[in-house]
């Protein structure tokens, strides 16, 4: 088994391809596919971490089986406000949608 | 005394005050009557204090129980480790001014009743007398120096209400510097407020040195009787070089309320008030409160500057107020005598007239430093308090029923009244040779008595070695004398043109036209009878007076005797008196009297005579000077600051603060640009600070 | 040894590169898919890692729910693609994002490691000190060592600060200059 840094590095870099995908793509479908990168890092994350040689501890795989549940809810929802969005704006572009901005 | 007495005599009054709007609320004539009752209710508590005082005990008359003796004080102690606490004291001096103040308020209020009628404001007036009869009871009545500037302050409000009562007036105002009538009654209130005010600030730095050194030598006190038994305060005041400028200063507050020079310049403006106001507030009693606090403060000087072997602070005390209040008598008096308005003449005879008190006590100190005794002084200013309070109220309140009658207040717009108000005529007359001092009338013994102490003064000096306070005493007694003269001159003067002289071209037209003078309606000349009486048998009461004045002064021989009647009249001021009745009445005879000479002609023969007239008639450029220099110069001043350092600093600073903030606002809102990926950005750079502070913060 | 060595190093590689490509892919479909496929990725990552009820249900919920949503929704739409693809002005807008993609995983990576030592230091175990040190030094150096490595978030710490200053800045700049042209 490798050492816990390889994956806390795979980690690390899937949680910078999520948040690079959020600050620069314009479509609103890809930023909701790097939400849901940025989830599954945190879930390797907690999995890698809990993980010891001393031990598995249940309570970090816990609390992921419950984030994958709620993760699927927050992508529910965004996938039917875009639905919505597209309805009005007829454009996927986020930045289009600046009539909230002052 | 009736229970309570000494709380209910202020009491009631202030209780009438605040009830009489919802008595208005009732009937017009319930208001009236009841104002007026109550006033009589709190004279009648007043009253009741008189005969303890000469029994020497108070005895409540409800249970018969002795509660005390003379001075006798009731408090109720509010936080006793700063010494404030609220009470009365009964005491001569209080019972005998809050009966004057009782007294005239009752009886100027019946008269009110006949002057006021019909007057739409009439709610506040009755209102604002009544709280001001409370308030000047109040002050008389307090036994702390804290409670009685509150009376203090009361009345200074109530007189400046009332002096500007008719601010409403659309009629083309007298001076051509205001618009209305209305206004310049409205201004005058506010001179009057404004310029005692500079006296009673005075007083209150005066009372607080005081305070602050009471409290320094540990035991707080407002107190009266307590600051003349404890001698520490004085001691300390002495060792900081503060002595004299206290006392000084609590000498201003009655140079301000008293209207005696420099202060003196707003009491000829207050009589654009009523003439029931200024018969009260600016004849009988607001203007003696001064009088009252220099009566009062004087025996505890003289006992604690003898305990601590300080009798020169007495000695500079005594001629600072004998001073000031001789060159105001003479000041105000050759005022007197060339005004046109009657109200006038009357405001510069009573400025004139405080004058002679504060001269007499002033007398009373200086004989307290060279004799030790100050009895004789203190008592001819008490005793001329009193008469003046009833010549003077009485003067003011024939004044009003003419000027209610003729509705003009330049004298020389009457003339010949004598046949249509006959009753007025006598008792204004009767007033007029009691403020000149013509025996038999109370007068008479009252200034003589000033003049006698002025001469004992003046023996004693020369007994004991002080040569300076001996001739202090005769020149203080020889400008005395002089105004005396004048007092008559003017007395002569304002009867005659009014009565004597025959009708003006104003009096004629207005019986053209149909409005006849008649004589004053009987609710308006009882009352004028009433003072006329006491003005002539006062003289008669100076024995009774001085056993109650001097009730319980150790060093006096005091009996109810004639033999103080008997000696006035036998000293040798009686001589200077006569000498100057005649030196004022002869001339004003000729003049005004038999109308040999006419004056208007006199005046332009002699250009000298000419020359002075005019300067007394310009109230000696006195009051163009305070108002050129102080109030011009204090308008340029602010004027001045508010161009060089509101606008320029304080305002350019709010400007550039505002501009500080918009500008960087307006760079600020270029971070907001709406994107949703800038956004994601910052969230996550905001979501990493927050993880490095959680984990190494 | 050598076997699970590749076989982890492998799958971590292609969940990053799966990663990637549903991020580049232009037609959402095909990123769609990209991301089903790391997901399944994933949860074959999360079997070796001894946790099979996670992985079951990573498998499940993201492999499978999510994905058909995310079909489901792409079907309603229109516009299958991205817009606006391949133009000069895109590829620099994209440059301010790159680079602030490269920032932050130098910043995570630190942070990771770093909190792996801190992390390490909490459980109780030591850091691996050459022999040569005398044992009485050795507390005190790690005491030391200690200290440092807080020292060291201080200096991550200002790095982030003024990163994040200029990562505002530019693409502030960036943006703005776009729009204009617009």
């Amino acid at each position: 088994m490798i050492g816990l840094n390889w994956y806390l590095a795979a980690s690390a870099i899937l949680y910078s391809i999520g948040l690079y995908c959020l600050a620069t793509k314009r479509n609103l479908i890809k930023m909701i596919i790097g939400v849901e990168i940025l989830l599954n890092a945190a879930h390797l994350n907690f999995i890698a971490l809990s993980t010891t040689t001393a031990g598995l501890d249940p309570l970090a795989r816990t609390y992921v089986i419950v984030s994958i549940g709620v993760g699927a809810g927050v992508i529910a929802l965004a996938l039917s406000l875009t639905l919505l969005v597209y309805r009005h704006y007829r454009t996927l572009d986020v930045r289009k949608m600046r009539r909230l901005k002052w | 005394m009736l229970p309570l007495a000494p709380w209910l005599c202020w009491g009631i009054p202030v209780i009438g005050a605040i009830l009489t709007p919802l008595l208005a609320k009732i009937n017009h004539k319930v208001r009236d009557y009841g104002a007026v009752l109550f006033s009589i209710v709190g004279f009648i508590f007043g009253l009741s204090m008189v005969p303890d005082i000469f029994a020497g005990q108070v005895v409540d008359w409800f249970t018969d129980k002795v509660l005390g003796s003379i001075p006798y004080e009731s408090k109720v102690v509010w936080i006793s480790k700063l010494g404030i606490e609220m009470g009365v004291l009964v005491d001569p001096l209080s019972v005998f001014m809050a009966n004057i103040a009782g007294g005239l308020g009752a009886l100027i209020m019946v008269y009110a009743l006949g002057y006021m009628h019909g007057d739409p404001d009439l709610t506040r007036y009755w209102f604002f007398k009544n709280f001001f009869i409370g308030g000047m009871v109040l002050l008389v009545i307090s036994n702390n120096f804290l409670q009685m500037f509150i009376g203090w302050e009361i009345v200074g409000l109530c007189s400046y209400a009332l002096i500007g009562f008719w601010h409403k007036k659309k009629e083309p105002s007298p001076v051509p510097d205001y618009k209305t009538e209305g206004e310049y009654n409205a201004m005058c209130g506010m001179k009057a407020f404004i310029t005692t005010r500079v006296g009673d600030v005075a007083l209150l730095i005066a009372i607080l040195t005081i305070y602050a050194s009471t409290l320094r030598t540990g035991n707080p006190t407002f107190n009266f009787l307590e600051l003349r038994e404890q001698v520490e305060w004085v001691r300390l005041l002495v060792a900081n070089g503060l002595l004299i400028p206290t006392i000084i200063l609590l000498f201003g507050g009655p140079v301000g309320k008293s209207a005696q020079f420099p202060l003196h310049v707003w009491l000829p403006e207050a009589m654009a008030g009523p003439t029931t106001v200024s018969a009260l507030i600016h004849a009988a009693t607001m203007v003696k409160a001064g009088v009252y606090l220099v009566a009062r403060v004087l025996p505890i000087f003289v006992e604690v500057f003898e305990a601590t072997n300080l009798t020169n602070a007495l000695c500079t005390f005594s001629l600072v107020v004998a001073c000031i209040g001789a060159f105001t008598a003479f000041l105000a008096a050759t005022m007197g005598m060339v005004a046109r308005e009657v109200k006038k003449v009357l405001a510069y005879s009573t400025i004139s007239q405080i004058g002679y008190m504060m001269l007499a006590l002033g007398i009373g100190g200086l004989t307290g430093y060279v004799a030790g005794e100050i009895a004789e002084g203190y008592y001819a200013g008490t005793f001329h308090l009193m008469s003046h309070a009833v010549f003077k109220a009485l003067l003011f309140l024939s004044a009003g029923a003419i000027l209610h009658a003729t509705e003009t207040k330049d004298m020389f717009e009457m003339g010949g009244l004598k046949q249509y108000m006959p009753i007025t005529y006598k008792c204004m007359f009767i007033g007029a040779l009691s403020l000149a001092g013509i025996p038999p009338f109370s007068g008479f013994w009252s200034k003589e008595s000033i003049f006698d102490a002025a001469w004992v003064l003046a023996e004693e000096a020369y007994q004991h070695g002080y040569a300076i306070i001996g001739a202090t005493g005769y020149i203080l007694l020889f400008i005395a004398v002089i105004t005396a003269a004048m007092t008559l001159f003017y007395s002569i003067r304002l009867i005659a043109i009014i009565f004597i002289w025959p009708e003006s071209e104003y009096i004629k037209e207005r019986k053209r036209r149909g409005e006849h003078i008649h004589e004053a309606p009987p609710v308006m000349w009882v009352p004028l009878a009433v003072l006329a009486a006491v003005s002539v048998i006062g003289g008669l009461l100076a024995p009774a007076f001085q056993v109650f004045m001097l009730k319980g002064w150790e060093r006096v021989d005091v009996h109810a005797s004639f033999e103080i009647l008997v000696k006035t009249v036998t000293s040798p001021t009686i001589f200077m008196t006569l000498g100057a009745l005649a030196l004022g009445g002869i001339p004003a005879y000729y003049f005004y009297w038999s109308r040999k000479i006419d004056p208007e002609e006199f005046l332009e023969k002699h250009g000298f005579f000419r020359a002075v007239h005019s300067f007394f008639y310009n109230r000696w450029y006195i009051n163009d000077f305070y108002m050129k220099v102080i109030v011009g110069g204090f308008i340029k001043l602010s004027n001045a600051v508010y161009k060089f350092f509101e606008q320029a600093i304080i305002d350019r600073f709010n400007y550039a603060l505002a501009w500080v903030v918009r500008s960087f606002s307006q760079a600020f809102r270029k971070t907001h640009t709406g994107d949703l990926n800038y956004n994601m950005i910052a969230a996550m750079l905001g979501i990493i600070a927050i993880l490095l502070l959680l984990l190494f913060g | 040894m050598g076997l699970e060595f590749v076989v982890e190093v492998a799958l971590i590689a292609f969940l990053i590169m799966f990663a990637l490509l549903a991020v580049e892919l232009k037609k959402l479909a095909y990123a769609v898919a990209s991301l089903g496929l790391m997901s399944t990725v994933l949860s074959i990552i999360f079997y070796i890692l001894y946790a099979p009820y996670v992985a079951v249900i990573n498998l499940l919920v993201y492999a499978g729910a999510v994905i058909v949503l995310f079909l489901a929704v792409l079907s309603l739409m229109k516009p299958g693609e991205e817009e606006g693809k391949g133009k000069m002005y895109d590829i620099i807008a994209e440059i301010p994002g790159g680079v602030l993609f490269i920032i932050i995983a130098v910043i995570l990576v630190q942070i990771l490691t770093t909190s792996y030592i801190g992390i390490q230091f909490a459980y109780g175990k030591t850091l691996n000190l050459p022999s040569l040190i005398p044992p009485q030094m050795q507390s005190m150096l790690q005491n030391v060592a200690e200290s440092t490595w807080r020292v060291r978030v201080i200096d991550v710490l200002i790095q982030a600060m003024a990163l994040f200053v200029a990562g505002l800045g530019v693409a502030v700049l960036f943006r703005r200059e776009r729009r204009e042209k617009e």
